[in-house]
């Protein structure tokens, strides 16, 4: 695909126009030197359907480690040996306190997340619930909940205690899937997006590149996504973890993240598309230029077992972009 | 719509024809969602006619401060009261040591710059001759220098002692030169430039944005320096230096200095236009876009009067796009 084809796509998606599986995978076509105008488009495009708001959100890991679940990259995986902090839930006090510091950075959210397969029969759940109304109460923060898979009725118990946000990722594309994850099916993970969904809660549903998917996963995982519909979709990039099953896996260079992100843009117009964990390692300097690539969120401070950079650089960096943290 | 403009100008350029003063001026008021699209069409212009070569070039402040003229962003004016390192011409050995510095860090080229209004019955030219003489025999750095004013006695020994390109700034537009500096003229720098070129030597021309200039001004630059067919353009962004008769200038918003960049680019699109003072205070995490909306060229290490960020960042940056830095140890 060269920059008229770009440039002729870009114009109808502008205009409204849905694309279909063969557009997305005519646009994974395009050369490294047409990057830019790709990025340019998506960037239009973002400018278009969301306007110039950058949703910050920080998250704050409540409980860590242990998990049962195998998930290739991850690690927080019991199967893993990693130097990832293990701790259990922590009390409703730390996680206020963690709140605090995420809005002192300038977080208008927050992301409540539990290390674990999911929520059915853990006795952890009316705790996580309970921390969370203190959470609104002394914060006012939006709050967002990542806590694996989750029955209907507990989707509607977090709905009702003021979780705004469920967080729960396909991770990659249903048929690579198998190689990034063998303890649970990816269909439990639509299971839960769905039970999330039903009771009335947003969705922020993402996944990760840089996991040994083909371009054709990435753009199976996004049409997915679209047919989810969620309001955010974060995008994390692989930061290899020592002891991890991927621990050597080679993550993608920087150009090719970006030509991801402005894919992505292209395939989801009007949502919020937030990059996630692994950009600062995987694109350097390069993440202004991210910015004006198609994103529109971000997660500020710290990630779950890794550390992120002052939020500060990414207020400035955002502003500079010409865009608005909101 | 302000993109249809950007595509039609962008294909003239691309065909080898000339963007006119008014498409250009035209290009300044486009809508702030478009402007990532011109860095786009701009990038592929310096990619057309120049490929990915960066070319690199490193600087040392050979002599500093104490500089009789009044340019108003300069920390080495006599005029302002600024913190700086003011010294005299440095030796021989430390000028090639900086030399040897350069090019242990990457640089294609090395510039040795001195303070001051120019070579006029200056005692001093002979010894910076002879630093030039050494710095080709012990390296094999591409050798440039910025004296300011020369005559054209001095551009011959400059030429004989081996220098390849004489940097020499306009600075400015001839109509916003005498807002920034009173004690010598747009001319003077000309007739310099004109003399350069005139011994067959290359240039290195440019100047400095954010000094209060609009956006006619620094077009007027840009076509002048097209005019004069340069071969090098330094951009460098105002870093208001406290002290300065500038020092309050208010900064430019990167996304305004990304498309200066660009419109260089489709002014002049077969030049060096080169990255210079000033970038990382100004462009903070954007540097990396303009290596992808025309700029072909930086100074990398430290500048005259402020730090840089490093030159192996800039390097990564570099590769990291998929450019290749021009280098004498690449070759």
């Amino acid at each position: 695909m060269d920059c008229r084809n770009i440039v002729s796509l870009g114009e109808k998606v502008l205009d409204g126009y849905r694309l279909t599986a063969d557009d997305a995978a005519a646009l994974t076509r395009v050369a490294s030197p047409d990057i830019p105008i790709l990025a340019a488009y998506a960037n239009k495009i973002r400018h278009r359907y969301t306007g110039e708001g950058v949703d910050m959100c920080g998250i704050v890991n409540a409980r860590s480690g242990l998990c049962s679940e195998d998930c290739k990259f991850c690690a927080q995986s019991v199967h893993h040996s990693t130097s990832a902090p293990v701790y259990p839930l922590l009390d409703a006090g730390q996680i206020v306190a963690a709140a605090r510091k995420a809005q002192d950075e300038g977080a208008k959210r927050l992301s409540v997340v539990t290390s674990g397969k999911g929520m059915e029969n853990d006795p952890d759940f009316s705790v996580i619930v309970t921390a969370i109304q203190t959470v609104i109460a002394a914060t006012g923060l939006k709050v967002c909940a990542n806590l694996g898979t989750i029955t209907a009725a507990q989707a509607k118990t977090l709905a009702e205690a003021g979780v705004k946000r469920y967080a729960h990722n396909l991770e990659t594309s249903r048929r690579h899937y198998p190689s990034v994850c063998t303890s649970h099916p990816y269909d439990e993970r639509l299971a839960t997006v769905a039970a999330a969904k039903a009771a009335g809660l947003e969705l922020c549903t993402g996944g990760i590149i840089g996991l040994g998917e083909t371009w054709q996963d990435r753009v199976d995982m996004a049409l997915a996504l679209r047919d989810i519909d969620p309001e955010s979709v974060p995008i994390n990039i692989l930061n290899p973890i020592k002891g991890t099953a991927f621990e050597s896996l080679q993550p993608p260079p920087p150009l090719e993240i970006i030509k991801t992100f402005a894919i992505l843009r292209f395939i989801l117009p009007d949502k919020i598309i937030r990059p996630a964990g692994g950009r600062e390692i995987n694109l350097r300097d390069m993440q202004g230029w991210l910015m004006l690539s198609g994103a529109n969120g971000l997660i500020i401070g710290n990630y779950l077992t890794f550390s992120g950079r002052d939020a500060a650089a990414d207020f400035r960096m955002v502003r500079d972009a010409g865009l608005q943290p909101l | 719509m302000s993109y249809d403009l950007i595509f039609s100008v962008g294909k003239k350029v691309l065909a080898g024809e000339s963007i006119s003063f008014d498409e250009a001026l035209a290009l300044t008021g486009i809508d702030d969602s478009d402007i990532p699209i011109l860095l786009g069409v701009a990038n592929k212009v310096r990619q057309t006619f120049t490929g990915n070569y960066v070319d690199t070039c490193e600087i040392v402040n050979a002599r500093s401060g104490n500089c009789s003229e009044d340019c108003k962003f300069c920390a080495q004016s006599a005029h302002h009261e600024v913190q700086l390192n003011v010294y005299p011409l440095m030796s021989e050995d430390e000028i090639l040591r900086a030399a040897k510095k350069a090019e242990t860090d990457g640089a294609y080229r090395f510039c040795i710059v001195t303070a001051g209004c120019g070579m006029d019955g200056d005692t001093d030219f002979a010894r910076i001759t002879a630093a030039i003489e050494r710095i080709g025999r012990e390296t094999g750095l591409n050798r440039c220098c910025s004296l300011g004013l020369l005559t054209a006695e001095h551009v011959a020994a400059l030429k004989a002692a081996g220098i390849t390109r004489y940097h020499h700034n306009l600075e400015a537009s001839e109509s916003f030169f005498p807002n920034i500096c009173t004690t010598h003229s747009y001319q003077d720098r000309i007739q310099t430039i004109k003399q350069i070129k005139a011994a067959g030597l290359q240039v290195c021309s440019g100047g400095i944005i954010g000094m209060g200039e609009n956006w006619r001004q620094r077009l007027e630059l840009a076509f002048a320096l097209k005019e004069l067919d340069v071969d090098s353009i330094p951009v460098n962004v105002l870093n208001p230096v406290a002290g300065t008769a500038l020092e309050k200038q208010s900064k430019l918003k990167p996304m305004e200095i990304l498309q200066t960049f660009a419109l260089f680019r489709l002014i002049l699109p077969t030049k060096i236009i080169r990255y210079a003072g000033g970038r990382e205070h100004a462009l903070g995490e954007l540097v990396p876009l303009g290596f992808l909306s025309g700029v072909n060229g930086m100074l990398i290490g430290n500048y005259l009067t402020t730090s840089g960020r490093g030159a192996a960042d800039d390097l990564t940056t570099v590769t990291g796009l998929g450019l290749q830095p021009m280098c004498k140890k690449a070759q």
